[in-house]
């Protein structure tokens, strides 16, 4: 059976405007997870009584630990961000679908946005650990200088790294889809970010006859599939559905989705 | 120890269940609770035909509580009967489907095919939802309204019609009197109190509907006030729910009235709630001599 499980906060640090890094030791839930998924995490607060869905950021098999990068916007992720190491957290997961990889391709885009850029780490890893000969370009858009986050951490996988920020401090000013390359030249492109990003993102892989896989939010509650609150529209023959993210994605076919 | 209790003559094995639109049909739940130990499980609304349900967000937190509106998203009811009644059908607890309708004629519709298909033991007739796309439910608002829509569908089925009503009601103990003249089985207090949210920021409502309905602890006394009137005024059993996150919480219902419980929200705060509740029971009848959960319901009417 599975259950609510109770994680240890190894460490907890802020990384940049309002974005923590937290790690959260959970070795049997750690072994399960896949590049793509999330976790749901209570805030401890028994006010706040719904979990917060949280992109994984990356995966430690061998020492049993989940990375998250969150940022700390709301009421309960700022709750989250009080915890410190010792402590536990509440956790559901990991829930949701995640990335897949087709070894046949080579070429790789991986386009994240902000807050989304995180889950696209651990994808960047594991294409580099599963695609022999392949090459991974990554082009991650920030606000400001102050908000770019895990450029170190993606340049130990990937090939090439474009950072833009909407302000110019950091990186080439505006935003990361401009920076695509106008001739192509990818097999995939995977994307994370604001729904307006995805939507350019989709038109960009549209354009260039390529297949785009993106990674979705929305509001949950229970984050298992059994509410029906996060839901995003989705072609179904002539008609549209809405259908759960948190269960038939986050992750989607960009081809799946209708951008509004 | 007895914790069997008999809603319009179906026995529970014990008196918890799951409140509606909380644990869909249950096979999302299934991996992290055994349903089987259930007194009942209550599926999510089904309404005649497909309801696409409402814009996003479609739920946003408060304080002890949460807002949401769902607009009873489901595929109809021929759907809910080929690809969700096997599955309630192999759950061994009683069943309880809710209904809903646009109007009188769509919930007649509903529940007289959900009595043709079989493997249902009870309806729960949704005529009080909050969250509705295009405004709330109204029909559960008014004793009028309340009395044609319990007596035509019973005129349509055999299954013990359940009645699930909304403290939004101008006088619910009124609303409740006429559900039971109209032949109610039973009746379900509370649904979700109508509420809103306004995100500062942008300056709009939180919510795509801009309307929900607010669940969770912050509903709790609101909903044993509704038991604990109603329970005094009819002689039909009351499943009472609304903000149930513990044991504790359950026996207040009880007390108040309540021949059974649902729980709710609290399915989301920790997906085995609900056999934690039955356990909670069990340890308070132990600690306090009671060998029969009956002996419990409406023992603090005063």
């Amino acid at each position: 059976m599975k259950e609510l499980f109770q994680a240890e906060v190894v460490a907890n640090q802020l990384i940049g405007g309002e974005v923590y890094d937290l790690y959260l030791r959970a070795p049997k839930e750690v072994e399960k997870a896949r590049a793509g998924q999330f976790l749901s995490v209570f805030t401890g607060n028994p006010s706040m009584i719904l979990p917060r869905p949280l992109s994984i950021c990356e995966l430690d098999k061998i020492g049993g630990v989940f990375r998250i990068v969150y940022r700390a916007g709301g009421d309960g992720t700022k709750e989250i961000a009080k915890a410190v190491a010792g402590d536990y957290l509440g956790v559901l997961g990991p829930l949701g679908t995640a990335f897949k990889v087709n070894k046949a391709h080579k070429n790789f885009a991986i386009v994240g946005g902000g807050i989304g850029v995180p889950p696209l780490l651990e994808l960047s890893k594991r294409i580099r650990h599963e695609v022999p000969g392949s090459k991974i370009s990554v082009f991650l858009g920030f606000r400001s200088k102050y908000q770019v986050i895990l450029e170190a951490d993606f340049k130990k996988y990937v090939d090439h790294i474009h950072i833009t920020t909407d302000d110019g401090t950091y990186g080439t000013k505006g935003n990361n889809i401009a920076v695509l390359p106008p001739q192509g030249g990818f097999d995939i492109a995977y994307g994370c970010g604001p729904l307006i990003m995805l939507k350019f993102l989709a038109k960009y892989a549209e354009d260039k006859d390529i297949p785009c896989v993106v990674s979705t939010e929305e509001h949950m509650a229970c984050s298992v599939g059994a509410c029906m609150a996060c839901v995003i529209k989705v072609k179904k023959g002539n008609d549209w559905a809405y259908v759960r993210v948190c269960c038939t994605g986050p992750v989607f076919d960009a081809k799946e989705l209708i951008w509004e | 120890m007895k914790l069997s209790v008999k809603i319009a003559g179906v026995e529970w094995k014990n008196p918890i269940t799951t409140a509606s639109g909380t644990v869909n049909s249950g096979k999302e739940y299934s991996p992290y609770i055994d349903f089987n130990l259930l007194g009942a499980i209550t599926s999510k609304g089904v309404s005649g035909k497909e309801w696409k349900g409402s814009k996003v967000p479609r739920v946003t937190e408060s304080y002890g509580g949460m807002i949401s509106s769902i607009g009873v998203q489901n595929l109809g009811v021929e759907a809910f009967i080929r690809n969700d009644v096997p599955f309630f059908r192999r759950i061994d607890t009683v069943s309880i489907v809710n209904v809903c309708g646009h109007d009188i004629d769509e919930y007649c519709h509903v529940a007289s095919r959900l009595t043709e298909a079989g493997g249902i033991d009870m309806l729960e007739l949704n005529i009080s939802s909050p969250s509705m796309p295009g405004g709330p439910m109204h029909i559960g608002h008014d004793w009028k309204s309340t009395e044609e829509v319990v007596r035509r569908v019973k005129a349509v089925t055999n299954l013990p019609v359940i009645a699930k009503l909304s403290p939004n009601a101008y006088d619910i103990v009124e609303v409740a009197k006429a559900a039971e003249n109209a032949g109610a089985d039973a009746l379900s207090l509370i649904n979700t109190l109508s509420a809103m949210r306004i995100d500062i920021e942008r300056k709009r409502p939180v919510l795509g509907n801009i309307f929900g309905g607010l669940s969770g602890p912050a509903i709790k006394p609101v909903a044993i006030r509704s038991v604990y009137q109603v329970a005094q005024v009819v002689k039909i059993p009351i499943i009472g729910m609304g903000g149930i996150m513990r044991a504790e919480d359950a026996i207040e219902f009880i007390l108040a009235g309540a021949t059974a419980i649902a729980v709710g929200t609290a399915n989301f705060v920790n997906p085995r709630a609900s056999l934690d509740v039955l356990e909670g029971i069990e340890a308070y009848m132990e600690k306090h001599g009671v060998d029969d959960v009956n002996d419990l319901v409406g023992a603090a009417i005063l």
